[in-house]
């Protein structure tokens, strides 16, 4: 960045100041403040442009009239010359000679993002996409843009970046390490900034994971569902697995199943992470072993809401009068929403069906009792129809 | 019956009054998020509108110029087409959290029928279930419990007494309200016209309130009411509880009529879908154009019942 801005100032003032080049250029906000460097804004009409067929003659005029405009509509200048400099550009040079030098200019430094244009600066990349081609190229691969620009800091950052240059080796390396190309765009709505990232960095972080005995399968899976992994340094994902390891007695066999289980928890929030051990264990009075098996079996529930978590829980331990045993065997129960459970249940039990002891003739799995839609539930498990259920649902 | 698939013809039908059935524990403000939240996701699935056109200047050189797709107005870059705060949507009136049953709303152009609706005042039924031997902070049983009684000399005849002498009371006070001695000519007129309307929207009345279950120490009662609140019903069963010499608390209040809508008309949570919130509107649609009396100050247009011209309007 800096040196296009070093370029800005010893190649392209001058430029302008011997009246050559009068266009805009769109720098970020930032950048302008920082450096201090030009910024013309000239309000080019857009209803030439819209008008516009793609007839030839008529284009060729067309674009010739909103060069001319450009080039002729007033300019407010930031830079200490600019009386002179509007004065020099009104002179009598054709608006076409101009224009290729603007395009020389611009081909001779590989300004990247910047390109002539009359957007002023602007919150949103739906202003820029038009004319840049890398934005392009990001939507073509399927991301999401819109999703980046309610993240702090993400529109600087990729506007300063050029496809061909700085985002193309990093999708390549993506491609390669397995992440499959219609998921290229879902991983970098979600992770822009891997392109911060250098790639000794990116391999020595692939190669800490090669040395845990995770195959390649294993590796572009863990890669492709948690996009953020390759932003964590060696050091911390050690740590991590380590917490996990240690806090619930895990062999290395069992770490891997739990990181290919659920690889956002390895990544997830450390303070969430360590309140559910707490709520699960102190909370809900679960023992180590369970906590274990339960882990191995529903990582998500680390990641879940804990007042939720603890009300489910408590709805059917104490209301539905389950053992820890019987949960634990189906720990659906514990994933679903708690309305859910307790509009079957109480249907079961207006139908005196509510039977869970694996025991007891008429048995009916927590695990039957929470999958499958209303009307699965209602014909296979009630075995009433689903009318009726919809009729008590009523009732409540 | 005709299929269709675009969704800025969707879009334009979707005007008019639901009927949706609030579980009980769900705010409205909740409701109504999810609501709007789904009606948005599903008209995204249909068939939007594509991008406008845009012209590239592929090259320096000026010939080379083509009409393409904007990817300025790409939803990947703009965003989805439709967002859940496009869509309108208000209620009626406004039901508290510990409330379930009938929840009427209008949606886009049917918010003002909503409005409508509800300076209409209609009569709305509820089923209230009280418990007897609790009294609690808040009036209903998820509070703490602050009183224990005994309840076992409660019969159904006592209750049934207090019932009836609240309804006596409450039609008493509604003369009184509008100004008319209750023995006199006036009062007679008044009540040949049907039920009295209350002439504001602030002081709830209460119609009819009966019996309809009882199983000490619960009971459940019938309330036929308007300008009532949560906060209201619940303590009208705290009330009951007093005056019976025993203690109770409410647990549950279940709105089953509102006005020309009643619980069969409701949508269930597992229906709070585009396909059925449009069966949903055009049966209200219907539903409001038969009772249209009761909607007399509403502009006609708004309670129309006529499909194909609805559509034909969308299409134009």
């Amino acid at each position: 960045m800096a040196s296009v801005m070093r370029l800005l100032k010893r190649e392209l003032v001058p430029a302008i100041s011997a009246g050559i080049v009068n266009i805009n250029f769109i720098v970020p906000t930032c950048l302008r403040a920082k450096h201090k460097i030009i910024l013309l804004h000239i309000t080019r009409t857009q209803k030439a442009h819209t008008n516009c067929e793609t007839n030839d003659t008529s284009v060729h005029n067309l674009r010739k009239n909103t060069l001319e405009n450009s080039f002729k509509s007033k300019t407010v200048c930031n830079y200490s010359e600019s009386d002179k400099l509007s004065e020099r550009c009104s002179r009598g040079d054709s608006a076409d000679e101009r224009g290729n030098a603007v395009s020389k200019v611009l081909q001779k430094y590989d300004l990247g993002n910047f390109q002539v244009s009359s957007f002023p600066p602007t919150f949103n990349f739906a202003a820029y996409v038009n004319d840049s081609q890398s934005l392009q190229e990001l939507v073509k691969l399927g991301v999401n843009l819109y999703k980046w620009e309610r993240r702090k800091g993400v529109l600087k950052f990729i506007l300063e970046r050029d496809f061909s240059r700085d985002m193309a080796p990093y999708i390549r390396f993506l491609y390669d390490i397995g992440v499959p190309a219609d998921n290229l765009g879902q991983f970098l709505t979600k992770n822009p900034f891997i392109f911060k990232e250098c790639f000794d960095d990116l391999n020595v972080r692939l190669n800490y994971l090669e040395s845990k005995n995770f195959n390649q399968q294993m590796r572009s899976r863990i890669v492709t569902t948690n996009p953020f992994w390759l932003m964590f340094s060696t050091k911390r994902i050690d740590n991590r697995l380590g917490h996990f390891q240690e806090t619930f007695k895990l062999s290395g066999g069992d770490v891997r199943h739990l990181v290919l289980k659920q690889a956002n928890l390895i990544t997830y929030n450390m303070h969430h992470i360590k309140t559910s051990t707490f709520v699960l264990k102190e909370e809900l009075g679960l023992n180590e072993k369970e906590l274990r098996a339960l882990l191995l079996r529903r990582p998500r529930l680390w990641m879940n809401n804990h007042l939720r978590l603890k009300n489910r829980f408590e709805y059917v331990h104490l209301e539905m009068k389950l053992p820890h045993e019987i949960i634990l065997k189906n720990p659906e129960v514990l994933t679903s929403r708690e309305f859910r459970i307790k509009e079957r249940h109480l249907f079961l039990k207006s139908l005196k069906r509510d039977q869970y002891d694996p025991t007891m003739p008429g048995y009916v799995s927590l695990k039957a009792l929470v999958v499958g839609t209303n009307a699965e539930f209602a014909v296979n498990v009630a075995k009433t129809s689903v009318d009726t259920f919809n009729m008590f649902l009523k009732s409540l | 019956m005709r299929y269709v698939s675009e969704a800025p013809i969707l879009w334009k039908l979707l005007n008019g009054v639901i009927c949706v059935y609030k579980p009980q524990g769900m705010t409205s403000r909740a409701l109504r998020q999810t609501l709007i939240g789904n009606i948005a996701n599903d008209l995204n699935e249909f068939e939007c509108r594509p991008p406008n056109n845009h012209v590239f200047s592929r090259n320096s050189s000026e010939s080379q110029v083509v009409v393409g797709q904007s990817f300025a107005d790409d939803p990947l870059v703009v965003g989805p087409r439709y967002l859940p705060n496009d869509v309108r949507c208000s209620w009626a009136s406004h039901v508290g959290r510990r409330t379930s049953g009938v929840f009427v709303f209008g949606i886009n152009k049917g918010s003002v029928l909503a409005n409508h609706l509800r300076n209409a005042r209609p009569i709305r039924v509820y089923h209230v279930t009280g418990r007897m031997g609790i009294a609690t902070d808040t009036y209903d049983t998820y509070g703490a419990v602050v009183e224990r009684s005994t309840f076992h000399h409660v019969k159904r005849t006592i209750m049934d007494r207090v019932l009836a002498s609240i309804q006596a009371a409450h039609q008493k006070t509604m003369f009184n309200r509008m100004g008319v001695h209750m023995h006199s000519q006036a009062a007679y007129e008044l009540a040949v016209k049907g039920n009295v309307r209350p002439p504001d929207g602030k002081i709830p009345f209460i119609y009819s309130i009966k019996c309809i279950e009882f199983d000490p120490p619960d009971f459940t009662i019938e309330v036929k009411c308007v300008n009532e609140h949560e906060s209201y019903l619940k303590t009208l069963v705290h009330d009951i509880g007093m005056k019976v010499h025993s203690t109770a608390a409410c647990s549950s209040i279940r709105c089953v009529r509102y006005g020309p809508f009643s619980i069969e008309h409701a949508l269930l949570r597992r229906h709070w879908h585009l396909q059925c919130i449009f069966d949903n509107l055009s049966l209200c649609r219907r539903i409001l154009h038969k009772n249209r009396i009761l909607m007399c100050d509403t502009p006609s247009s708004l309670i129309e019942n006529d499909d194909k011209k609805l559509l034909e309007c969308s299409k134009s």
